[in-house]
């Protein structure tokens, strides 16, 4: 067995658990977040994606013990006390989901992307979602959301510092 | 077979004690991309996992002027965001950029891509073309391994069991300027497993003329191969148009010859073509 220390969702958790155990296993099975869906197995599809040490990863390529001391972000971990991200409140307003089944897969690569790089080209976001299946194939409106979510946040940054620039005048 | 055990090394020198230990047991677990998959489907070939993944001294690109150092724990992504690379090493940048997707690369590294032996391998035929060796690791200490002699068929390599690949080793000259370019062909863009790709790197001499030529290609074979016929094919020339589809045709010659008989000699005869005239073309901009 292994001792396991990650921080999840902002929370740091300690779990004696198998070697072998799967990063996805270890928040579906031991954690209960089950957000985090398991597609194809093989790192082909997406669906189990979360954002390790800042970057989306194939939960189901990863041991649970190689990311012991680090830092995991899953689909639940998104919502704060302010309302949900304005990545998934852009899925949603844009009508992006259908199945649902790829969608926490699709918010988080979306997610690490836009942390990183707050205005991306079109091409960019195709590039970030690459690994991701939609079978629904309901592309259009997931890019569309993207970019959506983008304007919400770059907009939300310029406000700010329009507030901070005012509170300085 | 399922997982027995992982220890989380913290130091090359761990890594190789718990290799030398337990022998045909352990396998190393770098990004673990083609790893995980393997135990999914119980055909890992060890059940101890030696976990590199916290080895800081292995996580560097590095350079010096007459190397370039890529240790085995650097992720594609790592390589993809060096500005460095990107510049100076377009074919090796596009061969890394190619690799599966986001998730793949920012899991899955280099040293792994070689070390697992595939003959796809997208990143072997740039660092063939570059010169490239690998620095292996043992408790009795380290050797250079040429890359051209570090494949030996399907999935096997010149690692012994008791060796780690520590890093990633590539020549480089002040003096000279050396264009590098990669090409592949894959059934879609994300995810696929590379089906012909090459990768040639030039030196050119003050008059313009080809000076030193290296042409590697990937998936043509059992290995990623140098194509050194081709290669002393193109020295002395001078690379312009008319050479691109001389030196393309003189590539599918080569191959006719080297798969006669096989089904998918046709196909391949034309593809490699079609994979060495963008890479040219690409050097032909630059130059």
């Amino acid at each position: 067995m292994f001792n396991l220390k990650i921080n999840v969702n902002s929370e740091w958790i300690e779990r004696e658990i198998p070697d072998g155990l799967r990063l996805l296993d270890f928040l579906r099975n031991d954690l209960g977040l089950t957000g985090t869906k398991e597609g194809c197995g093989e790192g082909e599809c997406g669906a189990c994606t979360v954002i390790l040490e800042g970057r989306a990863v194939d939960s189901c390529l990863i041991l649970a013990a190689q990311c012991h001391e680090k830092h995991v972000i899953t689909i639940e971990g998104l919502e704060s006390e302010d309302g949900l991200d304005p990545v998934q409140q852009a899925f949603l307003d844009n009508g992006a989901v259908q199945c649902g089944f790829c969608i926490p897969g699709m918010v988080l690569s979306s997610k690490a992307l836009l942390d990183a790089n707050p205005k991306p080209s079109d091409d960019e976001i195709k590039d970030a979602v690459s690994g991701n299946l939609c079978r629904c194939t309901g592309y259009d409106k997931i890019l569309s959301s993207v970019k959506l979510a983008s304007e919400i946040i770059t907009s939300e940054t310029d406000e700010e510092e329009d507030q901070s620039d005012k509170a300085g005048e | 077979m399922s997982v027995e055990r992982i220890f989380r090394a913290l130091t090359t020198s761990e890594a190789v004690d718990l290799l030398k230990e337990y022998g045909d047991q352990a396998q190393i677990l770098a990004g673990g991309t083609d790893l995980l998959v393997q135990i999914r489907e119980k055909h890992n070939r060890g059940s101890i996992m030696i976990d590199i993944t916290d080895i800081k001294e292995v996580s560097n690109i590095e350079f010096t002027d007459t190397e370039m150092k890529i240790g085995a724990m650097v992720r594609f992504t790592d390589i993809v965001e060096n500005e460095k690379i990107k510049s100076e090493f377009p074919g090796l940048w596009d061969a890394c950029k190619s690799v599966g997707s986001p998730q793949i690369r920012n899991l899955g590294t280099l040293g792994g891509n070689l070390a697992n032996g595939s003959p796809a391998a997208d990143s072997a035929p740039p660092l063939m073309a570059l010169g490239a060796s690998i620095t292996a690791a043992s408790s009795d200490g380290i050797r250079q391994i040429p890359l051209t002699e570090f494949y030996l068929g399907k999935g096997k390599t010149a690692l012994k069991l008791d060796e780690m690949l520590v890093s990633i080793n590539i020549p480089l000259d002040a003096n000279k300027k050396q264009y590098l370019e990669f090409e592949k062909l894959g059934l879609r863009n994300a995810l696929a497993i590379s089906r012909i790709s090459a990768s040639v790197s030039m030196v050119f001499n003050a008059k313009g003329v080809i000076e030193t030529c290296r042409i590697a290609s990937g998936s043509l074979g059992l290995n990623p191969t140098r194509e050194t016929e081709l290669e002393v094919w193109f020295v002395g020339k001078t690379l312009d148009e008319s050479l691109i589809k001389d030196g393309a045709k003189k590539f599918g010659d080569i191959v006719e010859d080297r798969l006669s008989g096989r089904s998918s000699m046709p196909y391949k005869r034309e593809a490699v073509q079609g994979v060495l005239k963008p890479a040219l073309r690409r050097i032909l901009d630059r130059v």
